[in-house]
């Protein structure tokens, strides 16, 4: 008698937690899994001023009207970064084939103002992609602009000579077309990923 | 039947061997490197990197240093994850451990290449030396790849495409 009755109680108690995952996953249903995380509610950003590598302003106004995905690194940095605009570069690729980016654009932010000049940044993100566009600022600007996005960064050797790493997230923030942050995709990043995100992003707003 | 085996044991080696030829990989004291390559440099930029994947049959052992002829300085690093930062850290040292495929590979352990004399090019290859605490130096041919690169499966250069406004 007694161990049916544990065996009962046991059900019971699986039922219940199954209930309460069931729901927990079926709240969570109308925001899509990535491998990020995606606002509950775009975001909205405060004005920024930063400068894009061909001279025009990088603000909220650049933003709007497009899908934009956002990098934030450095071009001294040999590992990480390479890596994630190369999967990047593949994943605008892999849109545009499945005819997904026309409305789409890219950016790389260089939280390295100081080496980071808008000529390197044009060199350095057309290498990598046609679509690309580089921008930076003055570090106050940096700091307020990352800061919205959730973006750290910091010099721990500090900025003097020309070898000096960058601590950064290396995360890709994905802003809608109304210049809000809708969701960041963390590190480390595979192209797949990212559009199968933004396909599930896309899909929620329909 | 024995004689079979033999043959057999002999095509696998034969085959082995080709595979090791094939892969670029370098040999020494039962630690064995393949899959050494690397990613095209930015114009302007003469930093690099290279990744591999060391094998070791023999005792266990410390990889204690790195150089190549291309750059100035070559160092290990690794870039970790801390509290949604990634920091890039020097290694004194990697353990190797005997029988465990010890990774370099993108957004991890890696060598970093400082002072690079020439960009490095798609297609090109380097020698790079690494130092092993028992099994000396052992010298491995590193791979340019394209930008898209990934490492896997030793395809990256088919699968890479270079869209690079000229």
């Amino acid at each position: 008698m007694r161990p049916r009755k544990i065996a009962l109680l046991a059900a019971a108690v699986v039922a219940v937690c199954a209930g309460i995952v069931f729901g927990i996953l079926s709240r969570s249903g109308d925001r899509p899994e990535i491998a990020g995380f995606v606002y509950p509610e775009p975001k909205t950003i405060s004005p920024f001023k930063l400068i894009e590598h061909n001279g025009s302003s990088f603000d909220l106004d650049a933003l709007k009207g497009k899908w934009s995905f956002v990098y934030f690194g450095y071009t001294y940095c040999p590992d990480v970064c390479p890596t994630t605009l190369a999967e990047l570069s593949r994943a605008q690729e892999l849109l545009e084939e499945a005819g997904l980016d026309a409305g789409n654009q890219y950016f790389f932010v260089s939280v390295d103002a100081q080496r980071d000049t808008p000529q390197r940044l044009a060199e350095y993100v057309a290498f990598f992609d046609r679509k690309f566009v580089g921008a930076t600022g003055a570090d106050e600007a940096l700091t307020k602009f990352t800061q919205e996005v959730g973006v750290l960064y910091s010099f721990p050797e500090g900025r003097k000579g020309k070898s000096y790493a960058v601590d950064h997230s290396s995360t890709v923030a994905l802003f809608d077309p109304n210049a809000r942050l809708a969701a960041v995709f963390t590190s480390p990043h595979k192209a797949e990923e990212i559009v199968e995100g933004f396909r599930k992003i896309l899909r929620r707003r329909t | 039947m024995s004689e079979r085996n033999a043959s057999r044991s002999a095509g696998c080696l034969l085959l082995t061997l080709g595979a090791l030829i094939a892969s670029g990989g370098a040999y020494a004291d039962g630690i064995q490197v393949t899959e050494a390559w690397s990613r095209p440099t930015p114009p302007g930029i003469d930093v690099g990197v290279a990744y591999f994947v060391i094998d070791n049959q023999g005792r266990n052992d410390r990889l204690v240093g790195v150089s190549s002829p291309v750059a100035k300085r070559a160092e290990l690093h690794i870039s970790q994850m801390e509290g949604g930062v990634m920091r890039m850290k020097h290694l004194e040292a990697v353990e190797v451990k005997s029988g465990v495929p010890t990774s370099f590979e993108p957004s991890g352990r890696h060598v970093m290449l400082t002072g690079l004399k020439q960009p490095l090019k798609e297609g090109d290859a380097f020698p790079l030396v690494l130092s092993f605490a028992n099994a000396g130096p052992v010298k491995v041919q590193v791979h340019v790849r394209g930008t898209s690169g990934t490492g896997e499966g030793g395809h990256g250069a088919d699968r890479s495409k270079m869209k690079q406004a000229r």
